[in-house]
């Protein structure tokens, strides 16, 4: 198999948490979970502006829904009317997930970089594994390529090496692993 | 046979009273993104991509047998101009037979990998090995940059472009032929290459390299932009009814299935008409299992002419991405690139062995799927029998023909007057 069937499946997520955290490199550095490790964001974040409660991205159903477990608390920062921000809760509420293309809209067959911002209980999540795929479930195949994740601190991950290269519905999964907690983060995405 | 029929039938079709635009405002959407093709993305990894001067060079090369272990093999074997840049033949046959269909070469710098599996990721790295692959050129890196240095007229468009060529006739340095076999050691030419000091050696790839470098320059202008299609598609835009009618009322109904109940545009999609990448199309096969991508992306990795090499013009820039990211798992046999479909109706047959004589059988594959070998984990699940009737097959031909561009500018079709550019006085 290519990908991991975009399956909900508890079964899945254990197996997806054992897959992740056998791949985790370690980083000796990195704080507890829950732990705040930067007092100051590295990346200057735009300015808060009043906006309408954050867009929770169900991939299965395809619209906006509640989330599943907890109420997210989104980044202040990342909101849709803010920089193209999609904000989530992963499948098990764990994390916070809000992700951007840097380049604004997620572009058709043309590599793109994404940011993207993990959160747990407001805090920002360093040192987790983050992994980034795209899946269309209509054709049974995720991208030909295996993005490249690096942490730039504050809770934020740049992603370079995306390529969705077809048309039609993707999903794009955010698997993020901390301290043996994994949890996957889904949107849709119609291309 | 066919095609005057569907002409004719075109004409009647076309009466005075119907519509001259059949697409609907979604489909005419549609078109507007598969033309104009712009101009061939810039390749900051080949410093020459774009001079003139190479291109002349490159051209020279591309029509020359002498590069060659018979002397009667030149690029152009496998890619005349004559059959859209291929062969006509089934299975490619150099200096002796490949396993895989000669691909044609229209607009081969638009591509993002290159040959059938994608195992390069440059054009002129591409122009590269069928050089010393034993059964296309199947001579030496050696014996080429010996060649060139031996031709007043190549040494000096070289070195007009590239600057001095190393000190060849230094016998005792540069041996009449050689080039790295470490599959077989003890082979004459793997002997006499280790044989060499490690500078003469680089040289002698660094010479190599920018003759890739001049083919390739000369490879960006092989383009084929505006073809009726294109015309029609300006038209659209324009209104002009002279341009709406460049295609015939069949190749607008081939369109509609094209992006419609096809499908076809999952793959073959944008203005080239692909979308560089790679799938399984469960195209009957000849004996045994061909790898396709899955070994390709393993080859590509490993090449030492790769975009991570020093080689490269740009510092490794391009291949720090590219070639970070293509993973061997993604793949599994029998994925292959997806052809441009531009001037297609001029290169059959068809597929990677070129198991598909015409066009009509290629659709005809596709609406029935009949001999399709059995999917695999990695085929592509939208892939099923279209089920067309004769009229609808028609149509997808007539659509593929609209993509014909008649005319190829005859500095195309053969070797320039010398290598070099002409001088005064000359």
């Amino acid at each position: 198999m290519h990908f991991r069937s975009p399956s909900r499946t508890p079964a899945t997520v254990v197996v997806v948490s054992l897959l992740l955290v056998s791949c985790r490199s370690e980083d000796p550095v990195a704080p507890a979970a829950g732990a705040r490790a930067h007092p100051v964001d590295p990346i200057p974040a735009p300015a808060p502006e009043p906006a309408p409660p954050p867009t929770v991205v169900d991939a299965t159903a395809g619209t906006p829904t509640p989330a599943a477990v907890e109420p997210p608390t989104p980044p202040a920062e990342a909101t849709p009317e803010h920089g193209g921000w999609t904000v989530g809760a992963s499948d098990d509420g764990r994390f916070e997930v809000a992700w951007r293309a840097t380049g604004g809209a997620v572009p058709r067959n043309e590599p793109f970089e994404m940011e993207v911002l993990v959160r747990r209980g407001g805090d920002p999540v360093e040192g987790a594994t983050v992994k980034v795929r795209g899946w269309m479930p209509d054709h049974g195949h995720g991208m030909v390529r295996e993005p490249l994740v690096r942490e730039v601190g504050g809770g934020r991950y740049h992603v370079e090496g995306m390529l969705l290269h077809m048309r039609g519905e993707w999903d794009l999964l955010i698997d993020v692993t901390k301290d043996g907690v994994a949890d996957t983060a889904r949107s849709a995405l119609e291309l | 046979m066919a095609r005057p029929l569907l002409l004719l039938a075109a004409l009647a079709i076309a009466a005075p009273d119907e519509p001259t635009v059949l697409l609907t405002d979604d489909e005419i959407e549609l078109a507007r993104e598969f033309s104009p093709l712009e101009s061939p993305p810039p390749d900051p990894t080949n410093r020459v991509a774009d001079d003139p001067a190479a291109a002349r060079l490159g051209r020279a090369f591309f029509f020359d047998p002498r590069f060659s272990r018979s002397g009667t093999i030149s690029c152009a074997t496998c890619h005349d101009p004559a059959r859209g840049f291929s062969d006509g033949r089934r299975i490619a046959k150099g200096e002796a037979h490949h396993a895989r269909h000669t691909q044609s070469l229209w607009n081969v710098a638009y591509n993002r990998w290159f040959f059938w599996d994608g195992r390069k990721d440059s054009l002129w790295s591409q122009a590269l090995q069928p050089l010393e692959d034993h059964r296309e050129h199947g001579t030496t890196r050696l014996e080429v940059v010996h060649a060139v240095a031996a031709d007043e007229g190549y040494a000096r468009a070289y070195e007009d472009v590239f600057g001095p060529l190393p000190p060849l006739d230094d016998e005792a340095r540069f041996p009449p032929a050689g080039r790295p076999m470490p599959e077989e050691p003890r082979h004459p030419h793997h002997v006499a290459w280790t044989g060499m000091a490690d500078e003469d050696r680089d040289a002698v790839t660094r010479t190599f390299v920018n003759l890739g470098k001049a083919i390739a320059a000369f490879e960006r202008t092989l383009v084929t932009r505006r073809a009726p299609f294109d015309v029609f598609v300006e038209g659209l835009a324009t209104g002009d009814e002279e341009k709406l009618r460049a295609i015939p009322p069949a190749a607008q109904r081939g369109f509609s299935l094209f992006v419609g109940e096809g499908r076809c545009i999952l793959c073959h999609d944008g203005p080239n008409f692909t979308d560089r990448e790679f799938h399984a199309n469960r195209v009957p096969t000849g004996e045994g299992v061909d790898p396709g991508r899955a070994l390709g992306v393993l080859r590509l990795l490993d090449d030492p002419f790769n975009l991570r090499s020093p080689h490269a013009d740009d510092g490794g820039e391009l291949g720090r991405t590219k070639l970070s990211l293509p993973r061997p798992k993604w793949h599994l046999p029998g994925e292959f690139k997806t052809p441009s479909l531009r001037n297609v109706a001029t290169s059959p047959p068809y597929m990677h062995e070129g198991q598909m004589e015409t066009l009509q059988e290629v659709v005809e594959f596709y609406s029935t799927l009949e001999g399709a070998v059995p999917p695999g984990p990695h085929t592509e699940k939208l892939l099923r029998p279209l089920g067309l009737d004769a009229r609808g097959k028609a149509d997808l031909v007539a659509f593929l023909e609209s993509l014909t561009e008649e005319t190829i500018p005859d500095a195309l079709r053969g070797p320039p007057p010398t290598p070099d550019l002409p001088r005064d006085g000359r």
